[in-house]
C-alpha cells in the first residue's frame, strides 16, 4: 500500500491518509477483505502520530470504506458497485465544487468554464 | 543491601589501596602510641571509604540516579550504616596483618587487647554518626566544611590526648575496674547505639532531601 | 480508560521561579511531548512526577497511584531517562545494570541485551568511557527493560546528533506499537515531536500555554503574514505573538478561518511548526509583560 504525505501541503495529514487509501480502494488496488496495517502500525512506518492514522481509519469506516473488527483489525469493506459508481461521481464532484466556487466568485460566465473544462480534461 | 555495598566497593576499588596503605603507613608514624595506633587506623580507614562513597554518588550525580528507583531512601541510608563495623573489621584485620609482617623492625604495634579495636569502632562510630546526617541534609559540597572540623577534631585531638584517659573525666569507680571483657562490650554497644540513633537522624534529613 | 499519567494544580514554589498550578493527562498508548523554553519549568515538572524533589500542592497520579504514596510501585512502572541522573563512572554499563535492575520487579535481561545490541552498545565497556549520546542510549535500554508502563524522559535529545536522534523517536513509536507503553517527555527541539508527538503540552515561565492533541493545534491554528491593512482588520481577533516587521507583520492565530475572514484578501496563512507555536507564544508572553 503507497502513502505519501506531505507536511507542506494545506491538507490535515489524516485527510490526506484516508484520500490516498480510499482512492486505491475505488481503484480497485485495495481489495475487499484486504488487511490493513494497524493504526499503530501505521503511525510508525508513516511516522505520524497516532491520533491521525486513527482519525483516518475512522473516516474511512464511517465512509463504509473500511470495518474496524475489534481485536482483529482494519479491513477492506465489501464495495457495493453502485455505491462505488457513487463515491467516485462524488470525488470528482468534490474537486469541481472548489474549481466552480472560484470561478463564480471571480464572476467567470459558465460557457468559459466549461471551455476551460474541456482544455484541462484534454490536457492529459 | 548486600548489592549496594558491592557497589560502594566496586566504585572505591582504587581506594581500598589507600586503606592498605594507611594500614602500614600509620603505625609507623604512630608508633608512639604503641598499639593504639590501631584506633588512628580504624578512624582514617572508615573516614576515608564511607566520605569518598559519598563522593563519588555527588560527583556523578548517582545519588539522584538511585533516589529514581523504586527503593527506600531509608535502604540507601542503612547501608552506609551497616559499612561502618564493616569497614572497621576491615581495617583492624589489614592492620593485624601489616603490623604482624612489621613486627621484626617494629615490636609492640600488633594488638593484643580487644579493647583497643572496641575503642577505635567507637570512635569511627562517633564520627561517622556525626558527620553523615549532616552530608544528608546539606549534600556532600555543603558539608565538606562540618566534615574538616569533625576531621580536626577526631583526628587531632585524640591521638594527642590518648584516648579517655587524658580527659580528666571522672570514671565511675565500677567501670574503672570493669573487667576488660565488660568494658570492650560497653565501647561497643555504644557504638552501635551512636549509629542506630545517627541514622535515624540521618533517614529522617534523606526523605526530605532534594535533587 | 484509566489515564497513565494524570497531574492536577501541580505547584512548586523556589525562590525566583514559581510552577503555577499545572494540570494535563496522558492517556495510555500515546506520545506526550512536553515543550518549552529553557528554564521554563519542565524539569521542574517531571522531577516532581518523579518525587525527587517535593510539590508544594497538587496532586500526581500514575496509573491511578498517588506518586508519593506508592512511590515504589509507582517508580516500578517508569522508565525514567534523565539527562541530569548520572552513573558511577568507574564502573561498567554491565556492574552498574545490576545494581539498578535488581529493583525492578519485572527486569527483563533478555530485553536489555536486545536493546543493547540494537543500539551498538557493548556491555562491559566502562561508563566513563561513553559519549553523550551512547549515555543516553544506555539510560533508554535501561528504562526500556522493566516492562514499564510509562517511559518519562527530560530532554533525552539535547546534544544529541540528528542521526542518533532520529533513532531514538524510531524506537519511542516502536514502544507504543503494543499500546501498552506511554510516553511524555520534555523537549526544547520542537522538530522531534513535529511528528511522532500525539499530544502536546507547552509550558512557559511555570504556565501552561497550551495543552492539546497535536493534530487539532496544527490544523486550527495558523501563522498569518499580511499588511499593516490586514492587522487594522484583524482588529477584533485574538494575535499571538504579533511581529512588526518592516513591511507588514506576521502572527500566530487560533482559528485561521476566522483571521482569514476577517482580514480580508491577500492574507498569508500557514501551517505552523511547533517550534512557531513555541516562538510565538513566548514572545506573547513576553509582550504582555511590557
Amino acid at each position: 500500500m503507497d502513502i505519501i504525505i506531505s507536511n507542506a501541503s494545506d491538507q490535515p495529514i489524516y485527510e490526506q491518509i484516508a484520500r490516498q487509501i480510499q482512492s486505491q480502494i475505488v481503484r480497485g488496488d485495495l481489495e475487499e477483505g484486504a488487511l490493513l496495517p494497524s493504526i499503530r502500525r501505521l503511525a510508525k512506518d508513516l511516522q505520524v502520530s497516532v491520533i491521525t492514522t486513527s482519525r483516518a481509519y475512522e473516516e474511512l469506516a464511517r465512509d463504509g470504506f473500511i470495518n474496524m473488527v475489534a481485536g482483529k483489525g482494519c479491513y477492506v469493506a465489501a464495495q457495493n458497485e453502485a455505491l462505488l459508481q457513487e463515491r467516485r461521481l462524488k470525488m470528482v464532484e468534490d474537486s469541481l465544487a472548489k474549481g466552480v466556487e472560484t470561478a463564480r466568485n471571480m464572476g467567470m460566465p459558465l460557457d468559459e468554464l466549461i471551455t476551460l473544462v474541456e482544455v484541462l480534461y484534454r490536457e492529459e | 543491601m548486600l548489592g549496594l555495598m558491592i557497589r560502594d566497593l566496586m566504585v572505591q576499588r582504587k581506594r581500598l589501596w589507600v586503606m592498605v596503605m594507611y594500614c602500614v603507613l600509620f603505625p609507623v608514624l604512630f608508633k608512639s602510641m604503641e598499639q593504639a595506633a590501631l584506633v588512628v587506623v580504624m578512624i582514617a580507614s572508615v573516614y576515608m571509604m564511607l566520605l569518598t562513597a559519598f563522593a563519588y554518588d555527588d560527583k556523578y550525580n548517582a545519588d539522584g540516579t538511585m533516589a529514581s528507583l523504586p527503593i527506600k531512601r531509608e535502604m540507601l541510608v542503612m547501608v552506609r550504616y551497616f559499612e561502618v563495623p564493616i569497614l572497621a573489621i576491615t581495617a583492624v584485620l589489614l592492620y593485624m596483618l601489616a603490623t604482624a609482617l612489621m613486627a621484626p623492625w617494629m615490636p609492640g604495634l600488633f594488638p593484643t587487647q580487644l579493647l583497643l579495636p572496641a575503642a577505635g569502632f567507637l570512635a569511627a562510630s562517633l564520627m561517622s554518626g556525626l558527620y553523615m546526617p549532616i552530608i544528608y541534609r546539606f549534600g556532600y559540597v555543603k558539608a565538606r566544611i562540618f566534615n574538616l572540623v569533625i576531621f580536626m577534631l577526631f583526628f587531632g585531638v585524640i591521638p594527642v590526648t590518648g584516648i579517655i584517659g587524658g580527659w580528666g573525666i571522672e570514671l565511675p569507680v565500677w567501670l574503672a575496674t570493669a573487667s576488660e571483657g565488660l568494658v570492650t562490650l560497653l565501647l561497643i554497644v555504644a557504638g552501635i547505639a551512636v549509629l542506630t540513633i545517627s541514622c535515624m537522624i540521618s533517614m529522617r534529613m534523606y526523605r526530605k532531601r532534594e535533587f | 480508560m484509566q489515564d497513565v499519567l494524570k497531574v492536577e494544580g501541580l505547584t512548586k514554589q523556589y525562590e525566583d521561579f514559581m510552577l503555577d498550578g499545572i494540570s494535563f493527562s496522558l492517556p495510555p498508548g500515546y506520545i506526550m511531548g512536553f515543550i518549552g523554553a529553557n528554564g521554563a519549568g519542565k524539569t521542574t515538572t517531571i522531577k516532581l512526577i518523579m518525587n525527587l524533589i517535593k510539590k508544594d500542592a497538587g496532586t500526581i497520579e500514575v496509573m491511578g497511584m498517588d506518586n508519593i504514596r506508592e512511590e515504589r510501585s509507582v517508580k516500578d512502572k517508569i522508565g525514567f531517562v534523565y539527562d541530569n541522573a548520572g552513573f558511577y563512572e568507574e564502573l561498567s554499563m554491565e556492574q552498574m545494570k545490576n545494581i539498578i535492575s535488581r529493583y525492578y520487579t519485572r527486569w527483563d535481561e533478555t530485553a536489555y541485551k536486545r536493546y543493547l545490541k540494537r543500539l551498538g552498545l557493548k556491555k562491559n565497556k566502562k561508563i566513563g568511557d561513553l559519549s553523550k549520546g551512547m549515555r543516553m542510549k544506555y539510560a533508554l535500554a535501561m528504562a526500556l527493560s522493566h516492562h514499564a508502563e510509562l517511559l518519562l524522559m527530560d530532554e533525552p535529545t539535547s546534544g544529541l546528533d540528528p542521526v542518533i536522534r532520529a533513532e531514538l523517536l524510531g524506537v519511542l513509536q516502536e514502544v507504543i506499537e503494543e499500546g501498552d507503553c506511554s510516553v511524555f517527555f520534555s523537549t526544547h527541539i520542537t522538530s522531534d515531536l513535529d511528528k511522532v508527538a500525539d499530544y502536546v503540552v507547552m509550558i512557559h515561565d511555570g504556565e501552561m500555554i497550551f495543552n492539546d492533541a497535536k493534530d487539532r493545534l496544527l490544523e486550527h491554528y495558523r501563522l498569518v503574514k499580511g499588511t499593516q491593512g490586514h492587522l487594522s482588520n484583524l482588529g477584533g481577533q485574538r494575535l499571538i505573538g504579533t511581529d512588526r516587521l518592516p513591511h507588514g507583520f506576521s502572527a500566530l492565530v487560533a482559528d485561521g478561518r476566522a483571521a482569514a475572514k476577517a482580514a480580508g484578501e491577500g492574507l498569508v496563512l500557514e501551517r505552523p511548526t511547533l517550534e512557531d507555536m513555541m516562538l510565538y507564544h513566548v514572545r506573547d508572553a513576553a509582550g504582555r509583560l511590557v
